[in-house]
């Protein structure tokens, strides 16, 4: 579904990516590791749209979208539950759901993807009036996942979506998103708690300084020793 | 405020190019020589709405002086042509200050006619003086310009401070019932205030109760709780000094909250006010230097000069001061009888002159320091000169019916 | 002191405070969405108004319709002023953004000032539409004021439930607020910034027909309604219209009462004085913003 191909991606003056490749199959988990800094969230932006790759290609259901802005890669079924996630603080509950479906094609769908919201975390129902900047850091966690399912994607890309999230609501938000990713939707998960996604996705990529460094399926890099003394030892 | 696209730097280039005529040569003495006069014309920039016919009404001026003859110099023993020589200021006192230089340098003319404005009187005279040119100017009132000793400077402003509204409190002092109190309005400009500060001492010793001295900025727009105040006061006379574009608000507002007064007094009225609020001008009382009809010396000659050149008297009320100037240039050097600029200047000396408003006498600064005003109504719509009465083209009309 | 001038002042001040809100509503929604002092803005105002008197006086048309014709034309202003001269800016630095969106809309400040002054003339103009005044007691009300008010008051709960509730509405407060989340959501920033252009210029055009129906306008007059309406922003919260509503209303107020019970001369200067006075006392303005 989503093919990378040697990817570079400058900030400005500074190079954030190198040289990153990945593959994502159709309904399947992916995990996106790596430290700080990686060039993580610089990936998920530059599928989405918002920073446009200098070198190498981006493919998603076979055709390249380098160079398509972030609407229209909204409009083609890409949804992004960014970093910091990016909330409307003075707009309500509702209204920021309503923004996620802004796409002419997501519009006719409002009503029942809220309701389908709504199912997913109930909280989310009982505070619909309330303004996004007054819940808890992860109800807006939940609210950012599912504004950016209000425009019912076939690709879910997922920034740190445990981040600032209180460990008793973990279990609650990843036992969503496996409802979400059973009912079709393909994911790509950057995490920095290489516990908390290897719990969560089958396939994973390292990535290290800009450069994709190790990949594999849960099971092989789990078993995988020089994975393990890096990554692992630090938790 | 107000703003101007042009660079000056670039302007004084760009207004090389609209020199007239080419140079004439002043030789001193001569009598083959035409006669020049050399002035700016605030044709563009932001007093060109007082101005912008002049330009075409100087051409005309020297036209009909030529169509007699031209200046008649004894010392020559005939008559020779004149010829002025017109630049664009622009509005911008720097530019007035470097085509006068120009002026006295390259095109060498004979004397200085005009500008216009307090704000070009404080720089450009002192050209003059510098290259010994006699310079009568126009609309250039401020009493400080004409206090600097400088001895190649007239000036013939109309109305003079002191003497705008005479002639309005003679004729209010003859009315029955005779007006008791009066409230004066005053827009936040140096002429405007210069003449409120005379006129209500002034009031008050001709025996008038000043009931209020309210000051405005041309920003205000909404004058509800200024005429408010005027109607709880309800003074006999409102008095209002200020350009015919900041009241404009104000009368609107009047009319709109029903403002009793016996008469309302606008000093500097004029068309342009009249064509702004329409109606709501009836029955108001201005002042005016000089309008078609009035006798006097040079009256026929003003006529048809405005006639020529489209000039609405009412519309351009500073016009008067501007062919003034001209017609006393033209006086002193023919009592001078010779293009002498020294003989001239001894002329121009606490002289006295003639013009359509009657006699102008130079003090010895340079001041006119006697033109008056005449004191006009709007009656149907009309401009009507009501007082003093021997020149009256209509009876004033008091107290005013509209404003009851 | 007697009610009926009480009442008398507050119905000017009110009015003239109501339309400053209209001018700050434009300017607010701009700064908002594109984060440009649109120093153009009063201009806009007074470039209308001059336009809709010389339109008044050759047709004597009604005034519905000279807004209806002046709307979509500001709007088209907006819209091109902002695709054209201000959007190629976003491509530059941060620094170079900021003062060149200065410039521009201070130069296009200049040029529209002289361009209707030279077509126009600079002498204040008027739609000089009289309707009946109506007495209540002392108090003097022209049916033309009532009729603003009636407009400024439907029109800004108009507004209002158009920008809470639409989907441009929703999109320009999204970009107010978060400028990556709005983009991530499918918002094209450009085009909602070019439309907030366009849509700031056509609340304007509605105001500037209001403005000339109740006072004079000359081509020079808009930087002074520019300075009121960032007043009014400051004291009533960026993009938050109610509280423009008010701080409009309260400025109109304090310059009616000041000209009435202290002198005249005060009365466009109370506005700074205020802004100063209420940023001391109320530090977060009159806006009651929820804070994140």
């Amino acid at each position: 579904m989503l093919t990378i191909e040697n990817l570079a991606v400058d900030h400005g003056k500074l190079r954030a990516i190198w040289d990153l490749s990945l593959n994502v199959d159709t309904g399947a988990r992916v995990g996106l590791l790596g430290a700080n800094g990686a060039g993580k969230s610089t990936t998920l932006g530059a599928i989405l749209g918002i920073y446009p790759p200098s070198e190498g290609d981006i493919r998603y259901d076979g055709h390249s979208i380098v160079g398509n802005s972030p609407p229209l890669n909204v409009e083609s079924g890409i949804a992004l539950v960014p970093e910091g996630r990016r909330l409307f603080g003075e707009m309500t509950v509702r209204e920021n759901l309503e923004m996620g479906a802004y796409t002419k094609s997501a519009r006719a769908g409002v009503a029942d993807n809220i309701d389908h919201a709504f199912a997913l975390f109930p909280i989310l129902k009982q505070k619909h009036n309330d303004m996004a900047g007054t819940l808890s850091g992860g109800q807006q966690q939940m609210l950012a996942i599912c504004r950016a399912l209000m425009s019912s994607p076939d690709l879910l890309l997922l920034d740190e979506p445990f981040l600032g999230v209180a460990p008793i609501l973990v279990d609650e938000v990843m036992e969503a998103l496996r409802r979400i990713s059973d009912e079709g939707v393909t994911m790509l998960l950057v995490e920095q708690n290489i516990h908390r996604a290897l719990d969560f996705v089958e396939h994973a990529y390292v990535i290290e300084n800009g450069r994709s460094v190790l990949d594999g399926a849960k099971d092989t890099l789990l078993n995988d020793p020089g994975f393990s003394n890096k990554f692992l030892g630090l938790e | 405020m107000k703003y101007t696209i042009g660079l000056f730097a670039l302007g004084t280039a760009a207004l090389a190019a609209t020199s007239l005529i080419t140079p004439a040569h002043a030789t001193v003495g001569s009598c083959t020589e035409p006669v020049t006069f050399g002035t700016t014309i605030s044709s563009t920039g932001r007093y060109s709405t007082l101005a912008d016919k002049w330009r075409n009404m100087t051409i005309e001026f020297a036209k009909m002086i030529n169509e007699n003859g031209g200046v008649n110099l004894k010392g020559c023993g005939k008559k020779l042509p004149l010829k002025i020589i017109i630049y664009d200021d622009q509005s911008v006192p720097s530019t007035a200050v470097s085509l006068f230089e120009r002026m006295a340098t390259v095109d060498k003319v004979d004397f200085f006619v005009g500008p216009d404005w307090s704000a070009m009187g404080f720089p450009v005279p002192p050209v003059a003086e510098k290259h010994k040119i006699p310079m009568v100017m126009a609309n250039v009132a401020a009493p400080p310009i004409f206090k600097r000793g400088l001895k190649y400077m007239w000036g013939t402003p109309m109305p003079t401070v002191p003497n705008w509204s005479t002639r309005y409190f003679d004729m209010m002092s003859k009315q029955t019932p005779r007006p008791k109190t009066i409230y004066f309005i005053t827009q936040d400009n140096p002429v405007t205030k210069a003449l409120t500060g005379f006129w209500s001492k002034k009031a008050a010793s001709l025996g008038y109760k000043v009931l209020g001295n309210e000051l405005f900025s041309v920003e205000l727009k909404d004058f509800t709780s200024l005429v408010l105040k005027l109607r709880i006061r309800k003074p006999d006379i409102i008095y209002i000094s200020s350009f015919d574009s900041p009241s404009v608000p104000l009368i609107q507002q009047m009319r709109r909250l029903k403002t009793k007064a016996k008469d309302v007094h606008h000093a500097l009225l004029s068309g342009k006010l009249h064509k702004q609020v329409g109606n709501d001008l009836e029955g108001v009382t201005g002042e005016i230097p000089w309008y078609p009809g009035v006798k006097g010396p040079y009256s026929d000659f003003t006529e048809e000069l405005v006639k020529r050149a489209n000039v609405d008297m009412f519309e351009y009320p500073w016009t008067m001061s501007r062919i003034s100037a001209y017609l006393i240039m033209v006086q002193a050097v023919e009592r001078a009888g010779t293009v002498d600029r020294e003989k001239v200047r001894a002329a121009l000396f606490k002289g006295t002159f003639d013009s359509p408003t009657g006699q102008i006498e130079f003090n010895e600064n340079g001041y006119a320091h006697k033109n008056g005003a005449f004191t006009l109504q709007v009656q149907n719509g009309k401009p009507v000169i009501v007082w003093p009465p021997e020149i009256a083209t209509g009876k004033f009309v008091y107290p005013s019916p509209s404003w009851q | 002191m007697d009610a009926s001038i009480i009442i008398q002042i507050a119905l000017g001040g009110i009015l003239l405070g109501g339309l400053y809100a209209m001018v700050a509503f434009g300017l607010s929604l701009i700064y908002g969405v594109a984060r440009i002092l649109n120093f153009a803005h009063g201009t806009l105002l007074a470039v209308g108004g001059v336009a809709a008197s010389a339109i008044f006086t050759a047709t004597a048309w009604n005034p519905l319709l000279i807004m209806a014709l002046l709307v979509p034309v500001l709007g088209l202003f907006g819209y091109v002023f902002y695709d054209k001269l201000l959007q190629p800016l976003t491509k530059r630095s941060h620094f170079e953004y900021t003062v060149g969106s200065v410039l521009v809309t201070v130069g296009a400040l200049l040029i529209l000032s002289d361009v209707a002054a030279w077509i126009a003339g600079p002498a204040p103009r008027n739609i000089p539409l009289r309707f009946e005044a109506m007495e209540f007691g002392d108090v003097i009300v022209s049916t033309t004021q009532a009729w603003i008010l009636g407009g400024i008051i439907v029109f800004t709960i108009v507004l209002h439930f158009y920008i809470k509730k639409s989907w441009f509405g929703r999109a320009m407060r999204a970009v107010t607020q978060d400028h990556t989340g709005a983009t991530i959501c499918g918002v094209q920033a450009d085009r909602v910034h070019a439309l907030t252009f366009a849509f700031g210029s056509g609340i304007v055009a509605i105001a500037a027909v209001l403005y000339t129906m109740l006072f004079p306008v000359d081509p020079y007059m808009g930087f002074s309604l520019t300075v009121k309406a960032f007043t009014i922003i400051i004291l009533g919260g960026i993009g938050n219209l109610v509280g423009a509503l008010i701080a409009g209303i309260f400025l109109g107020l304090a310059e009616g009462f000041t000209s009435f019970f202290w002198a005249t001369q005060w009365a466009p200067a109370i506005s700074i004085v205020l802004l100063l006075v209420i940023l001391v006392i109320f530090p977060q303005g009159f806006g009651w913003r929820k804070s994140k």
